[in-house]
């Protein structure tokens, strides 16, 4: 492995995010670009590196993946396919429509001149790379010694296919992520779609395989209680156990279940983060945070409004029963430092929700 | 980071124009109207982002655009031809180096990967649309382009937006033209004072500025009058009227702070000291990071007196090592200051330079201490004689022959030695002007022929001479061609014979031209001179 290439693999908690942000600002004389996908993730970096440093250093560009894209990948180069100027993408939940061969570049890449589909964008990156026999790699070279990736696990299809070329330049790569926390893909295409999701880990090790780079496992959480890792760690069995290193007590800490009549008293008593699974979620507030939304976030509690695969979990236990979502549900509980807690139905039978301890009010 | 190319399109004067710059020094020299000053500006314009000043978007006029595109524009749509609205396009390629990496693509009309500036002045095709279709509707009232639906694209060759508060490289223009007003003028001191201090001496500035204003609220005697018309509230305006200092973002401290020269305001001191202490000022400050990289300076000896101008020169090829200077002149001393090889011919579309010259031939012209190299490169076109009596005998055909003088008619007779007269014709040939070789055979027509020979196949070079070797230098011709009573007269003299005058006449070549010059009667000339002075 010529250039040192790292992927991290870490439990949520763990401090990818922050160390990340002391690598590269420990490193002035490094030109360094700090990606990721999220926009809140992004900012999560731009604050933590104002923390450490009081100002965004001059070797430091923090940006998001597509903004990233735009400005190096596609249009430094892009009249080689295209001519108008690519001002900006049209965001696609799912996939772009499919009619056109990708020869019609103008419908097959393009919603209206200029406006790029999402889905398509690295794609499109990756021709221009072919197209010019690499320019953007080695204008990408002249610019940056070392590229971070934070949330690797979001990246899917094309995104993997151009990250492999930037892994093949001059330019170091360190990945962080966490597929466990796989909710959002960048790119919903069809390409490379056997890695889409938690089983990116399986494109991690082929690249380990291929000598471009070296894949590591962190297993530890500064952030949540042993308690909070052990219930998330359930939903990936296989995998190392994630050890807290959180000791801090607050006489209420771990995983609880909140009756929905006892939810008031719950958050005057707590103040937890309100988390739920989409705006469709039933019963939630409306300051509440999307699972999704949520990752790279922390909160010292929270308090999730479950959605019908969890709620059915919750009784059953049975991880099929989670449904495909898991990576949200682990999210939504890694969030929390100190206590998780779960609102259930008022049943009588408080023994329907095995796996938890059911709050009483004092 | 210099500039290494500037394509301009339909920009004012320049239709299209490409042209190659040296990465130090450039002097653009060229006919009057041939659009020297507005390359500077077109260079500025994309360096900047800024037209006069302020923002390019707010001083959009048509009159930017090119006359004979908006002309052709205009008849195509009047004729009823479909045809794409005009375009200003100016870009500048840039060295390829490392720093300059995140300005690099191939964003431009030359499809080359390297850094650059792009700016385009075009329809605003996104808002705009529908106006336009209905503007060009009617095309018998049309007179020039909609230019409220235009808008400023300013990108990188990377086809990233760029910003006039932070433009990627920067620059100093130095034009008198454009300090015409009091306004105008503290905006070039503006300039003055953001292109010399560092970032962190202004910053300094603007707190000590603010503190200023604080300090003007807090004393007393302000405080008084601030009560006094507070009580008087109703009687001019239901509102509170007080006395504040100028808070608005227009009034910062670069409005408000001043250089000053020897205690005189910078503004208000002569416009030619103005100038010599701008560049020098822009110089000093190159040693930093945030450098001045490339100097536009039009016509420094217009605002200059002589010593001034000297000392000026001195400053910049002594401290110009890493910048870029871009200079229009008309003055051979400042060609000569600076050096012949920086010359660039500009005729509006590209521009011609010296450096095919060889080496041997740009030295003879660097020891030259006249100003002939200049009178050359600006003149319409050139006569080279042998001598003094030459040069005043070829004036005395172009007066009969063209019943005006040389100087008028923008041609300039050189007297250059023989020898002297080929390295002559290496800058004729380098930049491609008019040029004629007047010179005796000698004897011998045929090596004449010979030492001009690699210049027989350039159209706008013409080597003059008899053929006839018995007429072997030009007082021997004139003698044979005009009968002695008519010499007699003209010289002031009664030779008896034609081997007395030609004797004379060859002994005093100057006196005798001086008198022909001066006469009032026509002289028969040579045919080769006829045909050199045509």
């Amino acid at each position: 492995m010529p250039l040192d290439n790292r992927i991290i693999v870490a439990a949520a908690g763990s401090g990818k995010t922050t160390s990340i942000v002391e690598d590269a600002c420990g490193a002035p004389d490094c030109h360094s670009a700090l990606i990721t996908y999220t926009r809140n993730n992004t900012s999560e970096i731009r604050d933590k590196t104002y923390t450490r440093m009081g100002f965004i250093p001059e070797n430091i560009t923090i940006s998001t993946w597509y903004a990233f894209l735009l400005c190096h990948f596609l249009r430094p180069y892009q009249n080689c396919l295209y001519q108008r100027r690519i001002s900006q993408l049209c965001f696609i939940e799912g996939r772009s429509p499919v009619g056109p061969k990708a020869s019609d570049t103008n419908r097959y890449y393009f919603w209206k001149p200029g406006h790029i589909y999402s889905d398509k964008a690295s794609n499109f990156a990756c021709r221009i790379i072919e197209e010019t026999k690499g320019l953007p790699l080695r204008r990408f070279e002249q610019i940056f010694e070392h590229l971070y990736i934070d949330e690797s696990q979001d990246l899917g299809a094309y995104d993997l296919e151009l990250l492999e070329l930037v892994m093949k330049s001059n330019v170091r790569v360190t990945l962080v992520g966490d597929h466990r926390q796989a909710t959002y893909s960048t790119n919903n295409a069809l390409k490379n779609k056997r890695y889409a999701r938690a089983k990116i880990i399986d494109k991690f090790i082929e690249w380990e395989k291929a000598g471009l780079a070296k894949v590591e496992f962190q297993s530890h959480s500064r952030r949540c209680t042993q308690a909070i890792c052990d219930f998330a760690d359930q939903f990936y069995p296989g995998l190392p156990r994630t050890i807290s290193k959180n000791l801090r007590t607050t006489g209420h800490d771990g995983v609880f279940a909140v009756p929905n009549s006892r939810t008031d008293a719950y958050i005057r008593t707590y103040q937890p983060q309100a988390l739920r699974y989409n705006r469709a979620t039933q019963g939630a507030p409306g300051e509440a945070v999307n699972f999704g939304t949520a990752k790279g976030m922390e909160f010292e509690r929270v308090l999730i409004y479950p959605h019908k695969n969890l709620e059915k979990f919750l009784a059953t236990g049975r991880i099929k029963d989670a449904g495909a979502d898991i990576g949200k549900i682990y999210v939504a509980i890694t969030r929390a430092r100190q206590s998780a807690a779960f609102v259930v139905p008022d049943v009588k039978n408080p023994s329907l929700f095995p796996l938890i301890e059911t709050w009483r009010a004092e | 980071m210099t500039i290494e190319r500037v394509v301009v399109k339909n920009y004012r004067r320049l239709r299209s124009t490409k042209i190659r710059l040296r990465p130090d020094f450039n002097i653009i020299v060229g006919d009057n109207e041939s659009g020297k000053s507005t390359l500077l500006e077109a260079i500025n314009l994309a360096l900047k982002g800024q037209i006069n000043r302020r923002p390019a978007q707010y001083e959009l006029h048509p009159f930017l655009f090119n006359k004979e595109c908006v002309d052709e524009f205009i008849t195509d749509l009047k004729g009823g031809k479909k045809t794409q609205p005009p375009e200003i396009l100016i870009e500048l390629y840039l060295e390829d180096q490392p720093s300059l990496a995140s300005l690099k693509g191939t964003n431009n009309s030359l499809a080359e990967n390297c850094p650059g500036i792009n700016l385009k002045i075009h329809l605003d095709e996104e808002q705009f649309k529908e106006e336009y279709s209905n503007y060009i509707r009617r095309p018998d009232e049309l007179r020039s382009i909609p230019i409220e639906y235009y808008m400023v694209s300013w990108l990188t060759f990377a086809n990233a937006n760029l910003d006039t508060r932070k433009p990627p490289i920067r620059s100093a223009l130095i034009d008198p033209a454009s300090i015409s007003n009091a306004y105008g003028a503290n905006r070039y001191v503006a300039e003055v004072i953001q292109d010399y201090l560092s970032k962190k001496e202004k910053v300094d500035l603007a707190l000590s500025y603010r503190k200023m204003r604080d300090h003007f609220l807090r004393d007393e005697k302000v405080a008084a009058i601030n009560r006094e018309l507070e009580k008087r509230k109703g009687a001019i305006s239901d509102k509170n009227l007080s006395f504040d200092m100028d808070m608005t973002t227009r009034a910062s401290w670069e409005t408000g702070v001043t250089p000053h020269l020897d205690e005189i305001p910078l503004p208000l001191v002569g416009r030619g000291e103005q100038n010599a202490v701008k560049i020098k000022l822009a110089m000093e400050s190159a040693e930093s990071a945030e450098a001045c990289k490339v100097f536009l300076i039009e016509e420094p000896e217009n605002h200059l007196s002589h010593t001034n101008l000297n000392r000026l020169l001195e400053h910049l090829s002594l401290r110009a090592k890493g910048r870029q200077l871009i200079v229009t002149t008309h003055s051979s001393f400042v060609l000569n200051k600076l050096g012949v090889e920086s010359v660039q011919m500009f005729n509006g579309e590209t521009g011609v330079s010296l450096s095919d010259l060889s080496p041997s031939t740009m030295a003879y012209f660097r020891k030259l201490p006249g100003h002939d190299t200049l009178r050359m490169i600006l003149a319409k076109k050139t006569i080279l004689v042998e001598g003094p009596s030459d040069e005043l005998i070829v004036t005395k055909a172009f007066l009969q022959e063209r019943h005006t003088t040389p100087l008028q008619a923008g041609v300039e007779i050189i007297s250059v030695n023989a020898l002297a007269s080929k390295r002559f014709l290496e800058i004729a040939r380098a930049l491609k002007r008019d040029t004629s070789v007047v010179t005796d055979n000698d004897r011998n027509a045929k090596a004449v022929e010979e030492k001009y020979a690699d210049y027989s196949t350039e159209a706008y070079i013409h080597v003059c001479y008899s053929t006839d070797n018995s007429l072997y230098t030009l007082e021997v011709h004139l003698q044979h061609l005009n009968p002695r009573e008519k010499l007699n007269r003209i010289l002031n003299r009664q030779f008896e014979d034609e081997a007395t005058l030609l004797d004379y006449m060859l002994k005093n070549k100057t006196e005798c031209a001086l008198k022909i010059l001066d006469s009032n009667e026509t002289i028969v000339m040579p045919e080769y001179i006829r045909n050199a002075v045509r």
